[in-house]
């Protein structure tokens, strides 16, 4: 979300991130979904305890939401214009992510050219607010629409989804 | 520090306003501690008394414009001898010409006391005790007396102080917006004597070469412009001559044009000034009301979230189904009550944990979105306002860019024609010496204008950096005087007011940039603002709130300023300006003013109205006993007019009335 949030006109929503070999993983976000499981907002499905790269313990499952609790939430967030933004965005990029198959989906974040950009290596940090960070990910969905603009305007949603694709391509060609 | 005067007695003999009773002739009336009331009606003599008070503090000597509106700059607080029918003001008023009246005032100045007595025929010395020793001096010396008691420079500054803080006239300035006088008791207030001549001297210099610079340059104009003249009326070199009339009259152009401009350049810069604020305010306003909606956004988000029993009983039914445990299938009624009673009792499902007081929101979703609404209005509200801001300010930005612009482009213009009509006239046939000689004259004359204002932009510099340093001096007091107000402000105004240090750019002289001379802004809520708006003139409050503004003013000044914090106010009419309501908020801060400190003398005229505010002074005067040794009341003493001759009757049964209403309310 964070890399392709320009797209929505939306600024990313942490500052920056540890990258690991696992791929990217948010320790805060991660807390807050434990709150909304245990207050019956989220629900989690096959929950499980995994060990990183490094050796190191985090959880892992699915989930999704829990419409009795979470329906009156996202009705809610409709009113306001940028949370509107926000949750629109967040439906596209789930619907473009699940076209991806459940290995792809695991690799794609990795494989996210803006995650595996080489000048950051694993153990580092990935700082989005710094002015020089280029948002390579962000750049290819730009390229990508200034190669389609001769037959299509592509709405952000479309630009999403064509990103996607483009990551999809390059997971079957690695 | 500065003494403010404390009045102790006023005896007035022989004045036919002022008769008396067969016992006790003339005027006699002692200033206790806490407020006295003069009590009268129209044309009885209050306004009088308060003006042979004033009198008998200042002798026949005023400031040539105390009362007039426009600048009160250095040159004009210099006290001058009255002229001969000024001072018959009062003798005016009564048959004989006041020939023997006398007034006698006694007063504390500095921990010194001092009496002086005045002919009220024409204001002249008839004694001085000081200390209770007679004494000779005449009026210079009483006045270099009471300057050095007082701890003022002059007795211009001493009239001053008097007209701004002590006396409160009908035909006063609003200090609170006078830039020029404002300026001027803030340096009496807060300088020593010393440091308030060299900044009176300092700005004198500055007005006096101003004045000549300009002068000089005047004439050498006039000499160019006489010598284009002869030029043209010379024989030879046509085409010069041409030339140089054009060149004359295109200088005489542009020099007005600047002159207007560097005029104009003083009024933008101080709206440009103004209009900054106000957007920095709306911008500081704008913020508030877009982190305001963003809390209700969040409450009316948060409050779609499950309530906590909402959550308990989702998880107890992931648990427990009739009374089966649905993890490994026992019948346990038991804990199912248990879990149930949980619930009930506001305790985790889980834990037992108490979540009574963790609730996070009790708010429905309704008022939540209320809230929204209202809050998304008011940063609609102040988006408009902040767009007209910047729209204001941009406006005057570009005025301001644009005239700086065309002063620099005259300048260079008139620098270059200059320099072409010095070329043109050397062009000029050798046989017109005495063109020549007469150029040599104004190019002379030229060069000292020169050289003058070489000279001024010195002393402005020098006057520049005094000032700088006074303004700090002053602004060190400032939150004093901030909070005082505040204080004083609270209790007459229901909106908020607020008065706030802000220097202000003022011209010294016609040329040259201006200074930022010491000053208070006064900002006030209002019913068609969000927030306090600065007010920068007193037409922009109303009648009512411009008395007590300027009365707060006054009060926190005087209290901030005044060597013991002591000080007497002299109030004529205050009832004139007030509705009934406020009329006991008015009554309420008197009194406490009054009361501030032990020595404090306020003293207020007032006709005999219907109404709060009588009673409520009176009883403010009369705490301690019913004796009503504070109120004077000229019905008893003053020569009555004829409406209180033929409705002697009325006014008698109303006076009775209200003494009656004390007693009663006591």
């Amino acid at each position: 979300m964070n890399v392709l949030a320009p797209i929505w006109e939306l600024s990313a929503l942490d500052s920056d991130l540890l990258k690991r070999q696992g791929g990217p993983y948010y320790p805060a976000l991660q807390q807050d979904l434990d709150r909304l499981v245990g207050i019956g907002v989220a629900r989690v499905l096959d929950p499980s305890h995994i060990k990183d790269e490094m050796g190191r313990w985090r959880l892992d499952g699915s989930y999704k939401l829990n419409t009795e609790f979470s329906k009156p939430i996202m009705e809610c967030l409709k009113y306001f214009p940028e949370e509107q933004r926000l949750v629109e965005f967040a439906c596209e990029l789930a619907l473009a992510l699940s076209s991806l198959s459940d290995n792809e989906f695991d690799d794609a974040m990795t494989e996210d050219i803006t995650y595996s950009t080489p000048l950051v290596t694993n153990g580092n940090r990935l700082d989005f607010s710094r002015t020089e960070f280029k948002n390579l990910s962000y750049l290819a969905t730009k390229e990508i629409e200034q190669r389609m603009s001769a037959l299509v305007t592509m709405s952000p949603g479309e630009k999403v989804h064509s990103y996607i694709r483009y990551l999809h391509m390059r997971l079957e060609s690695a | 520090m500065v003494s403010f005067p404390i009045l102790k007695n006023v005896i007035i003999e022989g004045y036919g306003m002022y008769p008396g009773t067969t016992d006790q002739p003339g005027l006699t009336f002692e200033f206790k501690p806490g407020l006295s009331l003069i009590l009268g009606a129209n044309g009885i003599g209050k306004t009088t008394f308060i003006s042979i008070l004033f009198r008998s503090l200042t002798g026949p000597y005023e400031l040539p414009t105390a009362t007039l509106t426009g600048d009160l700059g250095s040159a004009r607080i210099q006290a001058i001898r009255m002229p001969s029918y000024a001072r018959s003001v009062f003798a005016n008023r009564v048959m004989n010409g006041a020939s023997d009246a006398v007034v006698t005032l006694t007063f504390m100045l500095n921990d010194t006391s001092v009496v002086i007595s005045r002919s009220l025929h024409d204001l002249s010395l008839r004694q001085v005790i000081i200390d209770g020793l007679i004494t000779h001096l005449a009026e210079e010396d009483l006045q270099a007396e009471i300057c050095r008691l007082a701890g003022v420079w002059s007795f211009g500054d001493w009239i001053l102080l008097l007209r701004h803080m002590i006396f409160y006239f009908e035909d006063r300035r609003a200090l609170v917006w006078d830039q020029s006088a404002q300026r001027q008791i803030l340096r009496i207030l807060f300088m020593q004597p010393d440091m308030s001549e060299v900044w009176i001297k300092k700005e004198r210099e500055v007005l006096e070469l101003d004045s000549r610079m300009r002068n000089l340059q005047s004439a050498v104009s006039r000499e160019e412009r006489a010598l284009a003249s002869e030029v043209a009326k010379s024989e030879g070199a046509k085409d010069i001559r041409a030339e140089l009339e054009t060149i004359e009259k295109l200088l005489t152009s542009d020099s007005a044009d600047r002159e207007t401009l560097q005029y104009d350049l003083v009024g933008i810069e101080a709206a440009r000034q103004d209009r900054r604020l106000s957007y920095l305010q709306k911008e500081q306003e704008r913020e508030s009301a877009f982190r305001e909606f963003e809390n209700a956004k969040l409450i009316a988000i948060a409050s779609r979230f499950p309530s906590r029993s909402d959550t308990a009983r989702y998880i107890l039914a992931q648990l427990m189904t009739d009374n089966t445990c649905l993890v490994c299938g026992s019948e346990v009624p038991g804990v199912v009550e248990e879990l149930t009673q949980r619930i009930e009792d506001s305790l985790c499902v889980v834990c037992a944990s108490d979540i009574s007081e963790s609730e996070i929101l009790a708010e429905s979703s309704e008022l939540a979105d209320k809230r929204v609404q209202v809050s998304l209005r008011q940063l609609n509200d102040c988006d408009v306002a902040q767009e007209s801001a910047a729209n204001a300010l941009k406006e005057i930005e570009s005025a301001f860019s644009q005239h700086v612009l065309t002063i620099q482009e005259l300048n260079t213009s008139i620098a270059k024609k200059s320099a072409r009509l010095a070329e043109l006239v050397k062009l000029l046939p050798p046989e017109e010496s005495k063109l020549h000689r007469k150029q040599a004259e104004t190019a002379a004359l030229r060069s000292s204008v020169e050289s003058q204002r070489q000279m001024l932009q010195e002393l402005r510099t020098s006057f520049r950096s005094f000032i700088e340093i006074r303004n700090k001096e002053i602004a060190d007091k400032a939150s004093d005087v901030v909070a005082s107000f505040h204080s004083f402000a609270r209790g007459f105004l229901l909106e908020d007011c607020t008065l706030s240090w802000a220097p202000r750019k003022s011209r010294l002289g016609e040329t040259g940039e201006s200074f930022d001379f010491p000053f208070f802004e006064l900002d006030l809520s209002g019913s068609d603002f969000n927030s306090t708006v600065r007010r920068t003139g007193p037409e922009q409050v109303s009648e009512s709130q411009r008395e007590f503004i300027d009365l707060s003013f006054r009060m926190a000044l005087t209290s901030t300023a005044g060597a013991h914090g002591f000080t007497s106010l002299l109030i004529d009419a205050p009832e004139s300006s007030l509705d009934a309501v406020f009329v006991v908020r008015a009554a309420s801060v008197l009194a406490k003013f009054a009361r501030a400190t032990v020595e404090n003398r306020l003293v207020v005229t007032s006709n005999l109205v219907e109404g709060q505010l009588l009673p409520l002074l009176l009883k403010t005067a009369e705490s301690d006993n019913h004796n009503f040794e504070r109120l004077l009341n000229l019905f008893d003493i003053a020569e009555p007019t004829e409406a209180i001759r033929q409705l002697h009757d009325e006014y008698q049964e109303r006076i009775e009335s209200l003494l009656a209403s004390l007693g009663d309310n006591s």
